[in-house]
């Protein structure tokens, strides 16, 4: 039994103060004790209703009797109105109200007081409500502060409070504990049916509640259109009403979909008619965004209540229909019901509330993640637990100071740069294997989306992964304010070699986490691994993907350590294996080698670990996609990637390469990395509870050994002739390996290291035995950065400039597009070399891409020019550009001759090749003869412009007419007649959007490759357009057209599917707080 | 002393065996590295073929003929020339024979290098192509398909007027960026005119300059002379130097390639006293040849010394029965930057060849001169010219009757014995094949029959460096018209570049 009722009546009546004539109405759907301890309590009330209709839904209507037999009756007139079963609570109120009333109220009622069977009002509760209804004539309802039949002291309703749009705040919390903390409230926007109290004139006139809109949503409306009517909606904290947790009538939450929908149309229904659409609108968008950031935030239950909402735009005649019957009595305007909604202060303080639960309800706190081990958190952690200030943590911190020791050694190395060339954040770096080019982040994304890849000509296959990696960063580093980046790909990868090597050290740092807490064994390894010499020569010789793989490696064998053990965490293997994505989109090899890894985890791992192992697989083959299949196609991308290769002949001796010596580097001696072996050898003797990591560590060290002595001698092909080193044989980077090696080693150092005592005073002689080792690691890591700083970067890497004068990189973007020649003499012969806006490599790689599809397929070579019958005159004399049409158009401009024997090459000019080819200039080295020089000179079409760059350069006059004399061969024409147009290109590899006016039918040529029209569709108006002929040339009708060309991705599926699967990987990867469970 | 227990026994051996087996494995590893030689290749799908460059036959190919050389001056009366433009292809056996193939068919036009002109004289086979010239420009002859390999063509005309009286037969030849053209006197009446022909489509500038006895001739009027797209420009030598008696014309251009020749006209009084062309001679080099040079009267050598130290020059005429000294020794040191002057007046008369050597590269053409004292006359010039690699021709308009022209063919071999296929094509285009075999340091005469229209000259044998002019001749004795044109070297192919993609 309740505490309610522990008072005796004080004065009980039947009427309220100045003639308040109260009629409850008290719905009972069952005849049991919740029936008599609700008349209990009226009977005991300190101010007594003077009618009691007891509206009976019971089977058999025996409530009345009950009712009627009960003392009750001998206080109250109790009169019975019989309502068919199932009719519910809100229904059977209403049934008193209407033009003809089931039941009609006794004359004189001046109020009604709601009540249902279960309920339990306080003693003075109906004193309170008649009160605050008696106190204010434009006061039209009341409710009472609900609480906990079975404990009165946790809340359950104070009012209801909602926004504008329908949204209902939980205010308070169910169980939320009765401290007074709400008494404050008065004025609201609605109060529940239980308990509630309403002027018996303005009950009539509303009609009772709409059963149609719900429970929550009927209380809520009532209360609105009372508003409406000019009265106001007071809650009163002074009255209490228990009722039980099973009843619908308490509850002022949207606590479930139904409910938040059944707001949601309240507000629809009860706003100007001409702001519902903006309403619903507004509805859309922020049920969208609340949906995303619950997502975001891991609450998939709340982000789908979130979306859910949306469901109450779907029936809009619901909300017409209430609208309908609630059209009259309206005599306030919308706008003074403002200060009752829930302001977005409140909203966003709520939704934060929802977001950080850990801090509102003990139960939320189980949604989270209880053991989250992001790097985030480990980092929080880390200056968590040293204690004091957040200065004098982070002083104290030696992953800090690790940091900054490979932060200042890498400026030291870059002294020359960053005091010199200070070009190279802008325009990135060339040398080594760095080759430099133009590029933007939007290149190298369309160079991994699109079917059609890659520089000059293109080739018939979508670029790396590699591409879209860089084109992120490239991005970010393009907006960077007062930088002036003219590259930002190749900005972005000279950032990445200059920062590599204290990222290193940082995310060592981190992963050794994985080992120990202990921060300074970390700090150590981490130093020695970013110094290390071969990080140093990837740095050095600007290997792009080396540098990713000192990054990232450390993270994958930490997660993947992680993920396999005990504690790993589903967000653990979500975050490896985006992270061994990455890794493999610029080392398929170190992939491989943890695909195995992870494979046997499956296998062997305990219990969740095989499903964590599964996922941290799955997720890299899944964004990897179809690349994966083409490197497994061919061997030997499997063990290259940006900038890995070598000269076999450069290869260090075998014992240099056991020692992990990658050559010469710097002032690295070639036994620098020795200290490390011999470290992980004493290390391997320490035994105890580490034994299986040890001996994996050292397994993964002998691994990569064989890795590093193997791979000089796997022979991938031969630099081609006009190349530079042209004939020496190229095998994979040996470093590649030794990273691999050096991280099992390292490993095995962290691990034997760690948690040992090194104080004499609690180690005894033991630990001054280990002093030797530890001053080993400290000599490696602090030696390894002094090496690298102090050797610097020896003008191997060099800022890059473009060597196009300003105009051809001009005009190589948008509206023009157009290619340039750059023609350089090797002794070989001549080397060309075709530049456009699309994205260059930025480095050396095997260049197998396209290679089994080809460029040419024959149909654009100058002997298989021949055009199928019924073409225009236009498309029968282009010559869809190949690598063949190149050769032959370079031979044509240089001997006056193509060198294709019988062939009617000679039909067309050079310019003309030349404007076929999409070529707008023309570079010609200035090592080249002067007899060659001339002959450009005397070719028609070519009109010399400058020099620049170690080239001098023409102009290839465009057949269009133009005004600008500037303006080269465009990459797409129009041709009408004898009118030639230029059309504007927007996109990557003729990709446009724009508008064409033909005088007369005509013929739009693609400079681009035959092979270019599988991957392209040409729209126009709307209405796809053949290719003629199967050659990149489409007919145009005469007019003003809206033209569409696109590059589509070769498995869009494949793409979109990508795209879903790295918004899942990152959703899964998302740190979450860790659990703390209040007290 | 405490002892161990059995666990730490068993933990120490268990970390011991962990250390021996890394280590262990890596020693093994490594000790397999150094017993084996193992090795793959995964290179079969990376290699891409590059772009070979080969000799291949020309498709298609262009000569150059100066056009109404007497024309085209600002302020100078223009005197009219009925020019004639002869051109043929190579013989088909010639051309199967250095191809492997036949040549198949092919166009050969004749018309002006106005771009967009259209040929005023074409041909589908292998007969003679005659044309005109127009009244002021250049002459361009066009081979394409099967009739591209071995064009040559021949610019000539022959006057015997009161003011105007001569023989002039050139070469036509192909635009070069550099030439030296070994023409021009001082003496009075002689009038030089340089012919610069642009057949490219875009405005070529040209310096032109001039070496004399006493070194270079500095002249502000021979700098940048604008030659337009598809054009002609003729400059009077006279602008530069008026006075000089022995000059050389070096011609350099800027922004694209021109063919270039000297018209010597000289009238002597009232006397017509000759005219001919001079088309450009070999390129400096210590030993050259010059294959024909018609002595029955004043000849003289020139020899220019375009470097910068002076350089010792011998000459020797080389005949049917070897070489000889010439009757004054022929030896002489000429200046750097200068020219010098060998007298050949007291040869026999007849027709020689002339072989220059000299320690510094020199370049060097012949003046033969027909005239009695006070007479109408004429004169040849002949330069020194590249050896005959496959084949060399020379196209004519075929003439007979009276006042024919008489035409005989000079072969020179230098330095060892060649052989050379002859094939002589009369006026209906019946070619007359036959061996010549030519002894080292010879030379070997072959007539060819009135109405000859081409005679090709083609290399079967021996190492010998072997040359060939023709000497067209009209009338005898000192009133003798007389033209030398050398050979025209008919490319059949062409070496083209190699072609490689970079990354």
């Amino acid at each position: 039994m309740t505490a309610l009722t522990d008072r005796p009546p004080a004065h009980p009546s039947a009427s309220g103060p100045a003639g308040q004539a109260v009629a409850a109405l008290l719905f009972v759907d069952a005849v049991g004790d919740a029936l008599i301890t609700t008349l209990d309590a009226l009977v005991t009330g300190s101010l007594l209703p003077q009618t009691l209709i007891v509206l009976d839904a019971t089977d058999g209507h025996r409530a009345g009797a009950v009712c009627r037999a009960h003392q009750v009756a001998r206080e109250v007139t109790v009169v019975v109105d019989e309502v068919p079963t199932g009719l519910g609570a809100r229904a059977a109120y209403a049934r008193t109200t209407g033009p003809q009333p089931a039941t009609e109220l006794p004359s004189g009622t001046s109020a009604v007081w709601l009540l249902a069977a279960g309920q339990v009002p306080a003693q003075d509760a109906l004193r309170s409500l008649a009160d605050a209804l008696r106190r204010s004539p434009s006061t039209g309802v009341v409710g009472p502060k609900l609480v906990d039949l079975d404990d009165p002291r946790q809340l359950r309703s104070v009012g209801i409070a909602a926004t504008r749009t329908g949204r209902v705040l939980s205010t308070p919390e169910p169980g939320q504990p009765d401290m007074g903390q709400f008494d404050g409230r008065a004025d609201v926007l609605g109060v529940p049916a239980a308990g509630l109290l309403a002027e018996a004139d303005l009950w009539t006139r509303l009609g009772g509640h709409q059963p149609a809109l719900g429970d929550l949503g009927a209380d809520l409306d009532l209360s609105w259109r009372a508003h409406l009517a000019g009265r106001r909606v007071l809650t009163v904290p002074t009255a209490r009403v228990a009722a039980p947790a099973s009843s619908d009538l308490a509850g002022a939450q949207a606590d479930t979909p139904a409910r938040r929908r059944a707001a949601r149309r309240v507000a629809l229904a009860r706003c100007a008619w001409w702001t519902a659409p903006f309403l619903a609108l507004w509805l859309a968008l922020t049920s969208l965004l609340g949906g995303l950031a619950m997502l975001l935030a891991k609450r998939p239950r709340a982000a789908g209540a979130e979306v859910a909402d949306l469901g109450a735009l779907l029936d809009p005649w619901r909300t017409l229909a209430a609208r309908w019957r609630g059209r009259r009595g309206t005599v306030v305007r919308r706008s003074d019901l403002r200060s009752l909604f829930v302001g977005p202060g409140e909203v966003a303080r709520h939704v934060g509330d929802r977001l950080n639960p850990g801090q509102v309800t003990p139960q939320a706190s189980f949604d989270t993640d209880p053991e989250a081990d992001s790097l985030a958190h480990v980092v929080r952690d880390d200056a968590a637990s040293a204690g004091g200030s957040l200065g004098g943590r982070l002083g104290r911190n030696p992953g800090l100071w690790s940091v900054l020791a490979a932060v200042v050694a890498a400026g030291f190395a870059w002294r020359g740069v960053v005091g010199g060339h200070l070009g190279a954040l802008r325009s990135g770096l060339v040398g080594g294997q760095l080759l430099g080019g133009r590029v933007t982040s939007g290149t190298l994304f369309h160079d991994w989306w699109d079917g059609w890849s890659g520089s000059g000509l293109g080739a018939d296959a979508p670029g790396g992964p590699a591409s879209a990696l860089l084109a992120g960063p490239a991005w970010v580093i393009a907006h960077v304010p007062f930088l002036g980046v003219t590259a930002p790909g190749g900005a972005a990868a000279a950032a990445l070699v200059a920062a590599t090597v204290p990222l290193a050290a940082w995310t060592a740092y981190v992963a050794g986490r994985v080992v120990t807490l202990q921060k300074w064994p970390r700090a150590l390894v981490g130093l020695a691994w970013a110094a290390s010499p071969v990080a140093a020569a990837a740095v050095l010789e600007g290997r792009l993907a080396a540098l990713v793989a000192l990054v990232l490696l450390p993270l994958v064998v930490a997660g993947t350590a992680r993920l396999l053990g005990r504690g790993g965490r589903t967000t653990t293997a979500a975050a490896t294996g985006l992270v061994a994505a990455a890794l493999g989109a610029f080392v398929p090899a170190l992939l491989v080698v943890l695909l195995v890894v992870l494979v046997a985890g499956v296998v062997l791992a305990p219990g969740a670990a095989k499903g964590r192992a599964l996922l941290a697989a799955a997720l890299p083959i899944g964004l990897l996609g179809p690349w994966g299949v083409d490197v497994a196609h061919h061997p030997a991308e499997l063990l290259t990637g940006p900038g890995l290769l070598a000269y076999a002949g450069s290869a260090p001796s075998l014992s240099h390469l056991a020692l992990l010596s990658p050559g010469p580097t710097g002032h690295y001696p070639w036994w620098a990395a020795a200290p490390v072996a011999g470290l992980a050898v004493v290390c391997l003797v320490r035994g105890r509870r580490r034994g299986l990591s040890l001996t994996l560590l050292g397994l993964v060290g002998v691994v990569g050994l064989a890795g590093a002595l193997a791979v000089p001698r796997v022979r991938l092909g031969v630099v081609p002739l006009g190349q530079s080193g042209a004939g020496n044989v190229l095998v994979p980077w040996w470093g590649t390996a030794m990273l691999l090696a050096l991280a099992g080693l390292l490993g095995v150092v962290l691990v034997g290291l760690s948690d040992l005592t090194l104080r004499r005073g609690r180690g005894g002689w033991a630990a001054v035995a280990r002093w030797p080792a530890v001053a080993a690691l400290v000599v490696v890591a602090v030696g390894g950065p002094a090496l690298y700083g102090w050797g610097g970067i020896d003008g191997r890497l060099r800022a890059w400039t473009d060597p196009r004068p300003a105009i051809a990189a001009d005009q190589a973007g948008a509206p023009q597009a157009n290619r340039t020649l750059l023609l350089a003499p090797t002794p070989a012969g001549m080397g060309y070399r075709l530049v456009a806006a699309e994205s260059p490599d930025l480095s050396v790689d095997l260049g197998t891409r396209g290679l089994d599809a080809g460029t040419d397929d024959g149909a654009g070579s100058p002997a298989a020019a021949s055009a199928p019958a019924g073409t225009s005159a236009a498309a029968a004399a282009f010559t869809a550009p190949s690598p063949d049409l190149a050769a032959a158009t370079i031979q044509l401009l240089l001997d006056g001759s193509t060198g294709v024997s019988g062939s009617d090459s000679s039909d067309a000019a050079p310019s003309a090749r030349l404007v076929d080819l999409g070529v707008g200039f023309v570079g010609l080295g200035t090592r080249a003869s002067a007899a060659m020089a001339q002959r450009l000179d005397a070719t028609a079409g070519l009109v010399r412009m400058g020099s620049r760059g170690g080239y001098d350069y023409w102009r290839v006059q465009p057949p269009i007419a133009s005004a600008d004399s500037s303006v080269g061969a465009p990459r797409i024409r129009l041709v009408a007649g004898t009118t030639t147009t230029g059309v504007a290109v927007t996109g990557e590899h003729g990709a446009t959007s724009t508008r064409v006016r033909a005088a007369a039918t005509g013929t739009l040529l693609v400079s681009e490759p035959t092979a270019w029209v599988r991957h392209a569709t040409v729209t126009v108006d709307g209405r796809e357009v053949a290719a003629i002929g199967g050659r990149p040339a489409y007919a145009i009708p005469a007019g003003d057209h809206r033209l569409s060309i696109t590059v589509d991705p070769e498995q869009p599926w494949w793409r979109f599917g990508q795209a879903a699967l790295l918004l899942v990987g990152l959703y899964l990867a998302l740190p979450t707080r860790r659990a703390r469970r209040s007290s | 002393m405490k002892r161990p227990t059995r666990p730490t026994v068993k933990r120490v051996g268990l970390a011991a065996l962990r250390a021996v087996v890394v280590a262990g494995a890596a020693g093994g590893v490594v000790q397999a590295a150094q017993a084996t030689s193992w090795s793959a290749d995964l290179s079969s799908a990376t290699t891409r073929a590059s772009a070979a460059g080969a000799p291949t036959a020309l498709t298609s190919s262009t000569v150059i003929c100066p056009g109404a050389e007497l024309s085209g001056i600002s302020g100078v009366k223009d005197v009219a020339v009925p020019a004639k433009v002869a051109a043929a292809a190579a013989p088909a056996d010639a051309v199967q024979a250095l191809l492997g193939r036949a040549p198949g068919a092919g166009t050969l036009g004749v018309g002006s290098v106005t771009a967009g002109a259209r040929p005023s004289a074409s041909g589908t086979n292998r007969a003679v192509v005659v044309g005109g010239v127009p009244a002021s420009g250049a002459v361009g002859v066009s081979g394409a398909g099967g009739l591209a390999p071995g064009v040559v063509a021949t610019q000539e005309w022959r006057v015997d007027s009161k003011d105007l009286r001569g023989l002039v037969s050139v070469p036509c030849g192909s635009a070069v960026d550099n030439a030296w053209i070994v023409a021009g006197g001082g003496d009075p009446g002689r009038q030089e005119r340089l012919v610069l022909v642009n057949p490219g489509a875009n405005v070529v500038t040209a310096d032109i300059a001039m070496y004399g006895a006493a070194g270079a001739i500095v002249s502000p009027n021979g700098n940048d002379v604008v030659v337009p797209a598809h054009g002609r420009a003729t400059v009077l030598l006279d602008a530069i130097s008026s006075a000089e008696k022995t000059p050389v014309v070096h011609v350099t251009t800027a922004g694209g390639l021109v063919y270039a020749a000297v018209n010597d006209t000289w009238t002597d009084g009232s006397v017509a006293a000759g005219s001919d062309d001079a088309s450009p001679v070999a390129a400096p080099a210590t030993t050259l040849v010059i294959p024909a040079v018609a002595v029955n009267g004043p000849t003289k050598v020139r020899v220019a010394v375009p470097g910068n130290h002076d350089a010792v020059v011998q000459l020797r005429t080389i005949g049917p029965g070897g070489g000889s000294p010439l009757p004054k020794g022929g030896v002489a040191t000429v200046k750097a930057h200068s020219v010098g002057e060998f007298d050949l007046g007291g040869l026999p008369a007849g027709t020689y060849a002339v072989q220059v050597t000299a320690d510094e590269p020199v370049v060097a053409g012949a003046l033969a001169i027909r005239r009695a004292s006070g007479a109408p006359g004429d004169f040849a010039w002949s330069g020194a010219s590249a050896p005959i690699s496959a084949v060399a021709g020379a196209a004519f308009v075929p003439s007979s009757g009276a006042g024919a022209v008489a035409r005989a063919l000079t072969l020179v071999s230098s330095g060892d014995p060649a052989s050379a296929e002859v094939t002589v094509v009369d006026a209906s285009g019946t070619p007359t094949v036959r061996n010549v075999e030519v002894p080292a340091d010879s030379t070997a005469a072959v007539a060819l029959p009135a109405g000859t229209s081409q005679v090709w000259v083609r290399r079967t044998a021996g190492e010998g460096a072997l040359r060939g002019a023709v000497v067209s001749t009209s009338g005898a004795g000192a009133a003798q018209l007389l033209a030398t044109a050398n050979l025209a070297p008919a490319p059949l192919t062409t070496l083209t570049t190699r072609v490689l993609a970079l990354p």
